[in-house]
């Protein structure tokens, strides 16, 4: 299977905070989310995709081409949704098309009329006068009516009520039917990643935690609860987001970990909240 | 080529909600004429109003979060600064023609003796201050965006006046004019073709400078 984005060894420095070897790959055909906590790195993992900012050192490439170097090829195929609207308040649904409609070499106008449609866009109405779930649709119409074989979408059900991400998960598994198409989506909303993501890519500090299937995060990782008299030296090395508190521990372990535990610590499945909970507080890299 | 025109619709879609403010600002020009029943003040406060339209694309851009629109497009950061640079030298070249409509109208309508030589040498350095204070300020703006840079729109003024003053100190420049005045009395072809050329040549210096500055912001 192809891969629609690489990036591999991705470096990015800022005086507060840099990416550090940040590697994954999304086959095509596949949604990918990507999660972190606030200032995890997510939108700088984004900006540096998209050439907005300038990496230090790393690879990119999407479908194959350098995001630098074959940069107006590449954005042709990308279609990006932010989480706030980048399209002129004043502008009107319609006009967004005229606007933006001249710089892709795919764009369907009949597609972006039917979009308009299903999503009830008003087409008089002023951006600004949009609803915040109405605004996530706009960004989504132009995004998905030129073609573009890889959709990023960075937070884009921040502030958006739960049947707005309701609808955008049903667009989202629509828009990657045709097998070919490809979707990136950041956010730290995990309930919505459960649903629809066939891959995971866990960020933290800058650095990548776990990428792989989310089938395989979940089976990956095992939370264990138990007594304070349970808690050995060697088990303490390896617990991720170790708490302990006067009535025992708690903490998440590699399944691989689990063997030789006594009895009487619990464990159960985590969902991918617990999980970006727990390396928050502390963890290492696992692929 | 076809990039850099899209660019520079792109902000005239943006700039279309500023055209209310272009009317108020005509009307205004327009009654400054009117008090001083001076066409020629019309004419050059057309030019003025020509450099606060042409700017306010930066604000527009930034309350819209464009910097976002314009990462994600299939466009050289190169080809939106040329883009912008057209916009302005089209909001000029639209705004010159209209003060000199105004400035025409207003002599005839107060009439009020507007000759040739001064109809020109009025339009012409009136266009040569809205291309320099359009130089100085697009880059400025493009460094340090349009919200944190506006207070130095005043700058072109500044350095005008800063300029005058150290000609007029250093150089023989006021016994100069006369001369270079007589010359283009005798030779009144050459005001706009002269007027045109260093308008053009100030915005293509501020256009590299500010490809450079540009080029090399993360956005």
């Amino acid at each position: 299977m192809s891969n629609a984005l690489e990036v591999q060894n991705l470096h990015k420095t800022y005086s507060d905070f840099m990416l550090d070897a940040v590697s994954f790959s999304l086959p095509a055909g596949c949604i990918m989310g990507f999660v972190g906590q606030n200032g995890a790195g997510k939108t700088t993992t984004i900006r540096c995709i998209l050439n907005m900012a300038v990496r230090d050192g790393g690879e990119i490439k999407i479908f194959g081409l350098d995001n630098v170097r074959d940069e107006l090829a590449v954005k042709q195929e990308l279609a990006v949704v932010f989480d706030e609207i980048f399209f002129v308040d004043t502008w009107r649904v319609r006009e967004v098309e005229k606007a933006i409609r001249g710089f892709y070499s795919g764009w369907d106008s009949k597609l972006y009329g039917e979009y308009i449609k299903r999503f009830e866009l008003p087409p008089g109405k002023q951006v600004k006068e949009l609803s915040r779930g109405m605004k996530l649709k706009l960004m989504l119409a132009v995004a998905m009516s030129h073609g573009a074989e890889l959709l990023i979408l960075d937070e884009p059900t921040s502030g958006v009520d739960p049947v707005a991400r309701d609808e955008l998960l049903d667009i989202l598994r629509g828009y990657i039917a045709d097998g070919e198409k490809s979707v990136f989506f950041s956010t730290h909303i995990t309930s919505d990643l459960e649903r629809i993501a066939d891959f995971i890519t866990l960020i933290d500090h800058g650095r990548i935690f776990y990428t792989g299937t989310k089938d395989g995060l979940l089976e990956h990782f095992c939370i264990v609860k138990g007594s304070k008299t349970d808690l050995t030296d060697d088990i303490k090395k390896k617990i991720i987001g170790l708490s302990v508190t006067s009535a025992g521990f708690t903490g998440m372990l590699p399944a691989s970990e689990l063997k030789g535990l006594p009895n009487s610590i619990v464990t159960e499945q985590p969902d991918i909240d617990k999980i970006l909970v727990y390396i928050s507080k502390g963890g290492t890299t696992h692929e | 080529m076809n990039r850099t025109i899209n660019a520079t619709k792109l902000d005239f879609y943006a700039g279309k909600s500023t055209l209310r403010l272009t009317f108020f600002l005509l009307l205004f020009a327009v009654v400054i004429g009117a008090l001083s029943k001076g066409p020629i003040y019309t004419m050059i406060f057309t030019m003025v109003f020509a450099v606060t339209s042409s700017g306010t694309i930066f604000s527009t851009h930034e309350k819209s979060h464009s910097d976002k629109l314009y990462g994600i497009l299939p466009l050289k950061k190169s080809e939106m600064i040329i883009g912008r640079y057209l916009y302005a030298l089209i909001i000029g070249a639209v705004y010159a023609v209209i003060s000199g409509i105004l400035g025409f109208v207003m002599s005839r309508i107060m009439n009020a003796s507007l000759d040739p030589f001064t109809f020109w040498a009025t339009l012409m350095l009136a266009f040569i201050y809205f291309s320099f204070a359009v130089g100085i300020s697009y880059p400025i703006y493009l460094k340090f965006s349009f919200a944190k840079a506006y207070i130095f729109t005043m700058l072109p003024m500044y350095v005008i006046a800063v300029l005058i003053l150290v000609l007029t100190k250093k150089t023989n420049f006021i016994s100069n004019l006369g001369q270079v005045m007589r010359f283009f009395t005798d030779n009144q072809v050459l005001i706009p073709i002269f007027g045109i050329l260093i308008g053009l040549i100030l915005l293509a210096v501020s256009a590299l400078i500010a490809n450079l500055i540009y080029t090399r912001k993360e956005i």
